[in-house]
């Protein structure tokens, strides 16, 4: 391959390269989501590729969760008692503090990326951080919760009671799992300096699924723990 | 047309499609 030929520019001009075999070919179409922000502008930001396959990931997953609540209240509805004789009450207010915890983990998520959008990289890879243990810590708790409930006599096998819990919140529980192994590859991209120069894109996109996954529990748990 | 602007009408397409099955969702939860 021939080397572009670097022409000699006139005094006070900045040289120009241009290829051998034909112009310059245009820049190729913005819309990845990967490119450095853009200067603030007075109307909604711009919705890029990456974040609308997010939004597309977060419409079937909303439309898979409502499908297993509408299974839930249909299954409670051809129920006589609710919950049924000689089964375990769920841990309400533990979970309730779990909510919390989650909740919590959204606030920091939330810091993260302004931080990293005013390009604090140490402070949002710590929010980051703070973010994953957070997550971490309901998971234990949720697992050790499951563990009780198992140890009560709770299966899934244990009629629509047992088998729709254990479906709702285990299904939950996976993508709370996900969204963690999502941060954390996140993370460890962040704290090597992968989203310097406002390229903040990904931990965007990982930050609008974590939003996602902690804004579906409040829904979860009064449909199955409260109602 | 931008990428913005296809975009933003992709995504209208998405929750309406959506919101048409949330709304199925529902009516088959209460047992319409």
């Amino acid at each position: 391959m021939t080397p572009p030929i670097a022409l000699e520019a006139p005094p006070g001009r900045r040289p120009v390269t241009r290829r051998p075999n034909g112009p310059v070919l245009p820049p190729p179409p913005t819309g990845g989501g990967d490119e450095p922000e853009r200067e603030p502008s007075d109307g909604p930001p711009a919705l890029d590729n990456l974040r609308l396959a997010i939004l597309f990931l977060i419409g079937g997953e909303s439309v898979f969760f409502a499908a297993l609540i509408a299974a839930l209240f249909v299954l409670r509805l051809g129920q006589p008692l609710w919950p049924p004789p000689f089964q375990p009450r769920l841990p309400v207010g533990v979970t309730g503090v779990n909510t919390l915890v989650l909740l919590a983990s959204s606030v920091t998520m939330l810091i993260a990326v302004r931080a990293l959008a005013r390009g604090e990289e140490a402070r949002a890879v710590r929010r980051l951080a703070l973010t994953a243990g957070l997550g971490t810590l309901f998971l234990l708790v949720q697992g050790y919760e499951w563990v009780r409930l198992l140890g009560y006599g709770l299966t899934v096998s244990s009629g629509a009671y047992g088998g729709t819990f254990y479906t709702l919140i285990g299904a939950h529980g996976v993508h709370v799992f996900g969204a963690l192994i999502w941060l954390g590859v996140t993370l460890v991209c962040a704290s090597r300096g992968r989203y310097a120069d406002g390229r903040t894109a990904p931990v965007r996109a990982c930050a609008m699924f974590w939003h996602f996954v902690v804004g579906l529990w409040p829904i979860l748990y009064v449909s199955v723990y409260l109602l | 047309m931008t990428s913005d602007t296809r975009n933003r009408q992709t995504l209208r397409v998405l929750l309406a499609i959506i919101g048409a099955l949330m709304v199925a969702a529902f009516l088959v939860g209460i047992r319409w």
